[in-house]
């Protein structure tokens, strides 16, 4: 697992990581602003609540003393519709009694018309005309009792304010209305200003203000501002505005606040309220909430990436583990990595492939088994292995056998008569084994046998044949072999050798290696010319071919079995007594090597192809017609031991006994002798002597050919055997004896020719 | 073929080795002349002998004439194929013969 790439945990905790981190954020900022909001508005709330507070104290401690002294008037009588003071000497006497410039009087009747007033010419006026003063006809309802209206402008005078109250008379008759100055009204209030503000705070921090139409302030919580101008504490009042609940956030004496003005009459009321305190909940609870949120999102994180590493992460390593170990080779290893669903529900499917991946597997090598075999099967059909080879054929014994290392070799041999006299053999070792080997020894097989059929000579079908296996050999493959051309009435071998192992030759019991110059291996080089060896075999020898598969062998200490060893064990002597014949003395060899082999090797795996091809050369005495051989010489006498010599080694050949031996050799002596003596008269010919042998029985055929006189010796009478030395003539003897001798003596006189035949059984 | 002689006082042995004929026969048959004076006891060896050939009966028939009027002649020593010719030409019955 060692990888530059990061793992699952590293790509999980970044992500994590950055969604925790805006969730973090957004939430933060959500509540910030929320909170912000919300503070604010309390803070308004708060604010204007308590200017409002004492805006109504103030208006209502004045109001009550205008309401109070009305009560007076009315309740004690001194006014009625139907006591009327006069209204100016009435509000001068109020005016004396308030000390204020000026008072408005007004009593209006039961129908709401004016019927006194402290201003006369406002009697007669309706109060149903106008919409402020329609307020009062509330008065005629039967139960209100007292109403009163904000401060408003004097519709004589715009310079000044004028508040209104009014009390209805006990009767039912009518109202008192009262209009009061604002001077007057101020006063009031700048008294009661005084003290209306100095117990009140707005929460901890905040507090109330009351200042003067000339903007000084005249009350505070904090007695320290008293007497301050208003603009000190750096809030900016409008003269000309008013302020109805005015709100506005400032610094009041550095301090960032809330502020809140309302107008009572002249006066200002201001409420201040310092932002810390407003948002004093706000910062707490973002406060709380960067606390909470970073321990909740700290442990849910640690939690998750260590459940993630020990559910996920400590997984996958054991399913890598255990994939490591199956591509290792492994197919037994199972993955159980079964902690959770998805874990098992994987181990299961590696497990399932694993398994068909090992029945492929198995079934593959069952069928490349299958193809081995079938390829085994072909090459082993390739090979003649019927033996004897030439049931036939008593001039040879002949057997051959392969044993393939892996289940194809490349190693063969093959056999085959060429003609009725001559004998092929090849034995072969292909460079390459298995299937390609195979293909390439059987090409090789074929093309070699072709060429062998058709007729040429021993060195020719080599030459021939490396420059077929040349053409088109990809595959670099070349083979060793050696092929002997026997000629089976002389025993004579031709031989090409294409740089194969030297074979061994038995004779009488004595094994040697049979040296020949080595040719280069076949398909090895184009343009190669072999070259023809010749060897003589003797009746008897035997020809021993293998591999170096037999001489390469190998026991488990890889020590090699060696040419020493297989001479030995083709030697015969104390430790390898010779095999019995019964089925053929070359089959016998094959297998007593191939035992030796057994008995060296000690069950080490064979390591290549084990080939050998063994041939005994039995001799020639069993030929058909066409087997004959001839001589011509000159007929004179000198030349009667050439003949007889001549036919001679033809009757060694055939194993010919000592007896019919000397019979035949008589024969030949009397007849060449005869021709070399009679046949020319006193001129010089030749004479031919044909030997033939006929099989079963096996038969000699000797024919005289000469073309001097006609004589038929036939024709002359026997000499009469029974005569004494004396009377006997010499000579004459010659015919009668092979006549005597011979199985048969025939006479002809063909074509200018004397022909005679003898033949005698063997 | 090669031929050997023998002389112990009167008796001449001729050993007779190889083959005994149409080439060979003229010198065994001068082998036996120049050596058949004053010989009364004539013996052929042919136990080395492979075969023998009508020109060599001859020589043996001519050699057995001269013995017949001087001593006596002997053939020892003869191969049973040798002694075959010897039967069927009527030669065993005419001349001494030993078989081997």
């Amino acid at each position: 697992m060692k990888t530059k790439k990061r793992g699952v945990v590293v790509i999980i905790t970044i992500w994590m990581m950055i969604a925790v981190v805006i969730t973090y954020a957004l939430s933060l900022i959500l509540t910030y602003v929320i909170l912000s909001r919300r503070s604010e508005k309390s803070a308004w709330k708060m604010v204007v609540s308590d200017v409002e507070d004492v805006s109504n104290d103030l208006e209502q401690m004045v109001e009550a003393s205008v309401l109070s002294f009305m009560e007076e008037l009315v309740s004690t009588g001194t006014v009625t519709t139907a006591n009327i003071p006069d209204p100016e000497a009435f509000s001068r006497e109020l005016q004396s009694r308030f000390g204020t410039q000026w008072i408005e009087i007004n009593i209006a009747d039961k129908r709401g018309i004016l019927i006194a007033s402290s201003y006369p010419e406002f009697v007669g006026f309706n109060y149903s005309s106008s919409t402020e003063s329609s307020g009062f006809l509330v008065l005629l309802d039967g139960s209100t009792l007292t109403y009163s209206q904000p401060m408003r402008e004097d519709v004589m005078d715009d310079t000044r304010y004028v508040k209104y109250s009014g009390r209805r008379f006990e009767d039912g008759s009518g109202f008192l209305q009262v209009g009061l100055p604002d001077r007057m009204y101020d006063n009031w209030i700048e008294i009661q200003g005084q003290y209306v503000a100095t117990n009140r705070s707005i929460g901890d921090t905040g507090y109330l203000m009351v200042c003067s139409a000339d903007h000084k302030i005249i009350n505070s919580y904090h007695n320290e501002h008293k007497g301050q101008n208003i603009a000190d504490s750096g809030i900016e009042l409008d003269p000309d505005a008013d302020n109805d609940y005015t709100c506005f956030k400032c610094d009041v004496f550095g301090v960032p606040s809330y502020v809140t003005v309302n107008d009572v009459g002249r006066m200002h009321v201001l409420g201040v309220y310092p932002e810390k305190e407003a948002n004093y909940v706000r910062d707490e609870a973002v406060t709380m909430m960067v606390i909470m949120e970073s321990a909740v999102f700290g442990i849910l994180f640690v939690g998750l990436i260590v459940l993630m590493k020990k559910v996920i992460v400590n997984n996958i390593v054991k399913v890598n583990t255990d994939l490591k170990a199956i591509t290792g080779g492994n197919l037994d290893r199972k993955v159980e990595v079964r902690g959770t669903y998805e874990f098992d529900s994987l181990s299961t499917d590696i497990n399932a492939m694993v398994d068909s991946l090992k029945e492929f597997i198995t079934l593959a090598a069952a069928r490349i088994d299958e193809e081995l075999e079938v390829a085994k099967a072909i090459q082993n059909s390739v090979l003649p292995n019927t033996f004897p080879a030439f049931p036939d054929r008593d001039e040879f014994e002949l057997y051959a056998s392969m044993h393939a290392a892996k289940e194809v070799g490349g190693d063969f041999y093959d056999y085959y008569m060429i003609d009725d006299h001559t004998l092929g053999f090849l034995i072969a070792d292909v460079s390459g084994k298995s299937i390609p080997g195979a293909m390439f020894m059987m090409t090789s097989k074929a093309v070699i046998k072709n060429l062998v059929e058709s007729g040429l000579p021993v060195e020719e079908v080599f030459t021939q044949a490396n420059k077929r296996l040349c053409e088109g050999n990809d595959a670099e493959m070349f083979l060793t072999a050696w092929l002997g051309f026997l000629d089976l009435e002389t025993g004579l071998v031709r031989v090409a050798n294409a740089g194969h192992n030297p074979p061994i030759l038995i004779r009488d019991g004595k094994a040697e290696y049979l040296v020949l110059k080595p040719g280069l291996m076949l398909a090895g080089m184009e343009g190669m010319e072999y070259k023809e060896q010749t060897l003589q075999l003797q009746k008897g020898d035997i020809l021993y071919l293998y591999t170096d598969g037999v001489t390469e062998a190998m026991d488990k200490e890889e020590n090699l079995y060696g040419e020493e060893r297989l001479k030995k064990a083709l030697s015969f002597g104390e430790d390898y007594p010779e095999p019995s014949s019964d089925c053929g003395l070359p089959r016998s060899i094959c297998e007593l090597v191939t035992g030796d082999l057994v008995e060296f090797v000690q069950g080490a795996e064979q390591s290549d192809d084990i080939t050998m091809l063994c041939i005994r050369y039995l001799g020639s005495h069993s030929l058909t017609d066409h087997h004959l051989k001839e001589i011509t010489l000159e007929a004179i006498p000198d030349n009667v031991d050439r003949a007889v010599d001549f036919v001679d080694e033809i009757l060694d050949e055939y194993g010919c006994g000592v007896k019919e031996k000397s019979a035949i050799d008589v024969a030949v002596d009397e007849l060449f002798g005869n021709i070399a003596n009679y046949a020319y008269g006193s001129g010089t010919g030749y004479a031919t002597v044909m030997v033939n042998v006929v099989k079963e029985p096996l038969t000699m055929e000797i024919t005289f050919i000469d073309s001097g006189i006609p004589y038929d010796p036939l024709a002359k009478e026997d000499p009469d055997v029974s005569q004494s030395l004396d009377e006997r003539p010499i000579g004459g003897m010659g015919i009668f004896i092979v006549k005597k001798s011979m199985d048969a003596v025939v006479y002809e006189y063909k074509d200018g020719r004397n022909i005679l035949t003898i033949k005698k059984k063997l | 073929m090669n031929v050997t002689t023998k002389s112990e006082g009167e008796k001449l042995t001729v050993i007779c080795e190889g083959k005994l004929g149409t080439t060979s026969a003229p010198e065994l048959e001068k082998a036996v002349k120049n050596n058949i004076e004053g010989i009364s006891e004539l013996v052929f060896d042919f136990e080395k002998l492979e075969y023998m050939a009508s020109a060599g009966i001859r020589v043996l028939m001519s050699a057995g004439k001269t013995m017949a009027k001087q001593g006596s002649m002997k053939i020892i020593k003869v191969p049973p194929e040798i002694m075959e010719v010897f039967s069927f030409t009527g030669m065993a019955d005419i001349l001494d013969i030993e078989a081997l």
